[in-house]
C-alpha cells in the first residue's frame, strides 16, 4: 500500500516538474515577443541540440568549404549543398506540408549527414508564433504572417513559397449515376456555405448541372472545427467570389460560419461527409485523392469548370501577379485552366537576425535543395509544384539572408 | 573530536536508534512537500491562465461571460468579438445531460455489484466496469461517430425532430441529419462517465460496515430497506463524490466532445443542434489562433472552465457537508 502511494506520488512530482517548467516558460515567451528588433544573441537559436556527429562545431569562419565533397545525386546545375557538420535546425508550423517536409528532411540527411533538421507540425499559427518568438530557426505556414505582425514583431521575416496545395469540395449525394462529376460555380458554393441554398435541387445547383436529376435533399454543410490553413484558403476563395461572404464572414483560419457543423481535421470532415447523406465539405486535395472522395469541378474566373489537376493548380499560381515579398493569395486567379481554390505554403526565414553563419548556410542550402531536387518528392506525394517563375523568385529570397551584413547563400548560375 | 569518539563507543542498538530517529521527520517533510506541490500546481495553472488572458479581460471585461458572439475574423459589418456564453452553455448542458442519464444507472450498477450480485458474477462484472472506466475517451468518440451517431440520427433524431417541430422547439433542428449535436454528445458523455460513477459507488458501498446491515436485518427489514435506509445513506458522501468525479470528467472531456458536439460557437436553440464545449473550443482553435486577442480569449475560456470546475467541486463539498449533518453524522466512506 505504502509503495503504491510512493509510486503515485513520484509520478505526480514528475508531472508537477513538467507543469511548473511550462508555467515558467510561458511568461518568458511573452516577454520576448513584443520586442521589435530582437537582440543579436538570442539563446534558442544559439543552442544546438545534441547531434549524432560528436565532432566539434565548425567555427564561424566565413565559408567552411566541404572537406570531402560527396558525389551529389545528379544536380540539375551541378550544384551541391555545402557539407557542414554538427548543425541542427529546428522548425515548426503548418501541418499541411508536413509529410513533404518530413520526406525532404529524411532524404536531406543522406545528402548532408552533418545537418540535422527537425520540423514539428503544430499548425500555422503556432509555427508563426514560435518563429517570431525565436523558438525555431524556420517556420512553416499556410497563411502569410499579417503585415502588422511583421512590422511589430519580426520585421526581417522572409516568405519562401515551397509548394501549392489545392482545397477541394467533396460531397455525399446518393443516387447519382456512376462517374458523374458534379459541377459547382462560385455563386453556388458561396450560397451553400452562406445558408442561402438549403436543398440539393435548388435552381442554382441545377443550373450548374444541366441534365442531372438532383434529389430533394437537405444540404448539410460541414466545415473544419480546428483552425487551419485549409479553412483559410477556402474562406479566402469565398470572400473573393462573394461580396456578402466578404463583409459578413471574412477570411481566417476559423470564422463564424453562418451554417453547418464542424468536424476536426481533414479526416473528420471527410468522415462526417461520408456518413451524412446530402453533406458537403471541403478537404485538402491530396487527402481527397488518397481517399477516393468525390471531387467536383469548380467554375473558375474565366467561366470554365475545372478539376483540380496538377496543371490546373499550378496554372493558378501563375495566374496572379507575383508581389515582391511573395506574400499573396492565389485563389480565384485569371487563366482559362486555373483551378480557383488553392494556396501556397511558405517557409519563414530571417533576413538579418541569424547569428550563426554555418546555421544560416545550412538552412539556405536545404531550402534551395528543396526548391530544386526536392520538387520531385513533392509531386510524388501529391503536392503541386510551383510554376517556374515563382520558383525562381523563391530561390532569390535565399540570396537576401545575411549574418552580420555578410551574404550566406549565393544562387548558382542557371 | 570528542563527539566522534563518544559516538563510536555507543552500542549498536543506540547507534541504530540514532540513525533512524530522523526517519519519521524526513518522511513527514517529504510528504508535506508533495502535498504542497499539488497546491503550487493549482496556483500555477490559475496564474498562467489569468496572466495570459489579460488582453481579453481588458477588452471585454465581465461582459465576456455573458456575450454570445464568437467571431474571430474582423469584417466590414462585424467586429472581432469573443464571448464565453456559447461554450459555457454547451459545456453545462452536455454535462448535465450526461449526469442525468448516467447518475441513476451508475448508482444502480454500483448497488447491484456491492449488495445484490451473486458472488460468481461479481468479479467479472466489476472487472468489466473498471475496464470500461479505463478506455480512453477518443475510443468513445470514434464509436460515437461511427456507430452511435448514425443510429441515433436514423431512429431517434430525425423522428423526434420531425414530430416535435411545432410542439417543443428545443427538440427539433434543421441540421439533425449530420448526427452531431448536444444531445448525442451528452449521451456519449453519459456512457463515458457511467463506469466512473459505478465503480466508485461500488467501492464506497463495500466499505460500509456490516453492522449497518446486521442492525437493519435484526429489526426485520427487507433487502430493499437495508440498502435504501441503511447502506446507501451511510455511503452517500462517497456516492456524491463519485458523481462529482463523473461530472468533472464530462466537463473537461475534449476529444469525444469535439468529435460529436458539432463545434458551432453559438448558443444552440435546441438539444439536437450543433454546439460547442469549452474544452473542445480551446483545443480546436488555440493552435492556429487568428490573433493575440483570439488566443487570449481562448485562454480566458480555459480559465472559465477552471472556475466552473472549482465551483462545482465546492458545491459538492458543501452538499456532502450538509448531508453529513444528518443522523448518520460522522459517516465517512
Amino acid at each position: 500500500m505504502r509503495q503504491q502511494v510512493i509510486r503515485a506520488v513520484s509520478v505526480l512530482v514528475a508531472l508537477v516538474i513538467v507543469a511548473s517548467a511550462l508555467a515558467v516558460a510561458a511568461p518568458t515567451q511573452a516577454q520576448t515577443q513584443p520586442t521589435a528588433t530582437p537582440p543579436p544573441q538570442v539563446t534558442p537559436t544559439q543552442r544546438p541540440r545534441a547531434t549524432p556527429t560528436p565532432r566539434p562545431r565548425a567555427t564561424p569562419t566565413p565559408r567552411p568549404q566541404a572537406a570531402t565533397p560527396t558525389p551529389a545525386p545528379a544536380a540539375p546545375s551541378a550544384w551541391a549543398p555545402r557539407q557542414l557538420s554538427g548543425i541542427s535546425l529546428r522548425g515548426s508550423g503548418a501541418t499541411f506540408p508536413n509529410p513533404l517536409y518530413q520526406a525532404w528532411i529524411s532524404v536531406y540527411k543522406n545528402v548532408v549527414p552533418g545537418v540535422t533538421i527537425s520540423y514539428q507540425a503544430v499548425g500555422s499559427g503556432q509555427g508563426q508564433t514560435d518563429f517570431v518568438r525565436y523558438l525555431t530557426d524556420f517556420g512553416g505556414t499556410d497563411s502569410v504572417v499579417p503585415s502588422e505582425r511583421i512590422r511589430t514583431e519580426a520585421p526581417d521575416t522572409l516568405h519562401v513559397p515551397m509548394v501549392i496545395g489545392a482545397v477541394v469540395p467533396t460531397y455525399n449525394l446518393p443516387g447519382l449515376p456512376a462517374g458523374t462529376v458534379l459541377r459547382f460555380s462560385a455563386d453556388t458554393l458561396s450560397g451553400i456555405y452562406l445558408g442561402e441554398i438549403r436543398k440539393w435541387n435548388d435552381p442554382r445547383i441545377v443550373a450548374d448541372n444541366p441534365g442531372l436529376a438532383l434529389p430533394d435533399l437537405d444540404i448539410t454543410v460541414v466545415y473544419r472545427s480546428d483552425s487551419s490553413g485549409t479553412t483559410s484558403i477556402w474562406t479566402d476563395y469565398l470572400s473573393k467570389v462573394n461580396e456578402r461572404w466578404r463583409t459578413t464572414v471574412g477570411t481566417g483560419t476559423t470564422v463564424r460560419w453562418p451554417i453547418g457543423i464542424g468536424a476536426p481535421g481533414n479526416a473528420g470532415v471527410a468522415g462526417a461527409v461520408v456518413r451524412t447523406e446530402g453533406a458537403i465539405g471541403y478537404v485538402e486535395q491530396a487527402f481527397a485523392i488518397g481517399n477516393r472522395l468525390p471531387v467536383p469541378a469548380v467554375r473558375n474566373r474565366a467561366g470554365n469548370y475545372v478539376l483540380p489537376t496538377p496543371e490546373g493548380v499550378s496554372a493558378a499560381a501563375a495566374g496572379v501577379p507575383i508581389p515582391d515579398d511573395l506574400r499573396y493569395s492565389i485563389t480565384n486567379p485569371e487563366g482559362p485552366n486555373s483551378y480557383p481554390i488553392a494556396g501556397l505554403t511558405w517557409i519563414l526565414i530571417r533576413e538579418q537576425t541569424y547569428t550563426d553563419v554555418p546555421k544560416a548556410q545550412a538552412l539556405t542550402d536545404f531550402l534551395y535543395w528543396a526548391l530544386t531536387e526536392g520538387q520531385g518528392a513533392a509531386v510524388r506525394l501529391g503536392y503541386v509544384q510551383l510554376p517556374t517563375e515563382l520558383r525562381i523568385r523563391a530561390m532569390r529570397q535565399l540570396n537576401k539572408v545575411r549574418v552580420s551584413g555578410q551574404q550566406v547563400f549565393t544562387e548558382p548560375p542557371r | 573530536m570528542a563527539n566522534v569518539q563518544a559516538q563510536t563507543t555507543t552500542s549498536f542498538r543506540e547507534r541504530l536508534a540514532q540513525r533512524t530517529q530522523h526517519g519519521d521527520g524526513i518522511f513527514w517533510a517529504v510528504t508535506l512537500f508533495f502535498a504542497l506541490v499539488v497546491i503550487a500546481l493549482v496556483v500555477a495553472i490559475g496564474w498562467v491562465t489569468w496572466s495570459d488572458s489579460a488582453l481579453a479581460r481588458e477588452r471585454f471585461g465581465l461582459g465576456f461571460f455573458t456575450s454570445t458572439e464568437w467571431n474571430p475574423v474582423e469584417t466590414e459589418v462585424s467586429p472581432e468579438s469573443f464571448g464565453a456564453m456559447p461554450a459555457i452553455v454547451g459545456t453545462l448542458v452536455s454535462s448535465i445531460i450526461a449526469l442525468l442519464l448516467a447518475g441513476p444507472i451508475a448508482i444502480g450498477i454500483g448497488i447491484f455489484l456491492a449488495e445484490l450480485c451473486p458472488p460468481s458474477l461479481r468479479m467479472p462484472l466489476s472487472f468489466m466496469v473498471e475496464l470500461l472506466a479505463a478506455i480512453p475517451s477518443v475510443i468513445y468518440g470514434v464509436w460515437g461517430v461511427m456507430v452511435f451517431a448514425p443510429f441515433f440520427t436514423q431512429y431517434i433524431g430525425v423522428p423526434l425532430s420531425s414530430s416535435m417541430r411545432d410542439v417543443i422547439p428545443w427538440l427539433t433542428s434543421a441540421q439533425v441529419a449530420s448526427g452531431r449535436g448536444l444531445l448525442v454528445a451528452g449521451i456519449i458523455l453519459a456512457i463515458m462517465i457511467l463506469p466512473t460513477i459505478a465503480a466508485i459507488t461500488r467501492d464506497v458501498l463495500t466499505l460500509v460496515p456490516n453492522t449497518q446491515r446486521e442492525v437493519m436485518l435484526a429489526l426485520g427489514a427487507t433487502k430493499w430497506e437495508v440498502i435504501w435506509l441503511s447502506v446507501v445513506p451511510y455511503a452517500r458522501a462517497g456516492i456524491v463524490g463519485g458523481v462529482m468525479l463523473g461530472l468533472g470528467r464530462a466537463l473537461g472531456e475534449t476529444m469525444a466532445a469535439t468529435m460529436l458536439v458539432g463545434n458551432r460557437s453559438q448558443v444552440p436553440g435546441s438539444l439536437l443542434e450543433p454546439a460547442t464545449t469549452a474544452a473542445s473550443l480551446v483545443a480546436s482553435e488555440l493552435t492556429n489562433a487568428q490573433s493575440l486577442l483570439h488566443e487570449s480569449a481562448l485562454v480566458l475560456i480555459a480559465l472559465a472552465l477552471f472556475a466552473i470546475t472549482l465551483l462545482l467541486n465546492l458545491i459538492a463539498r458543501m452538499l456532502i457537508w450538509f448531508v453529513n449533518r444528518g443522523p448518520v453524522g460522522s459517516a465517512r466512506a
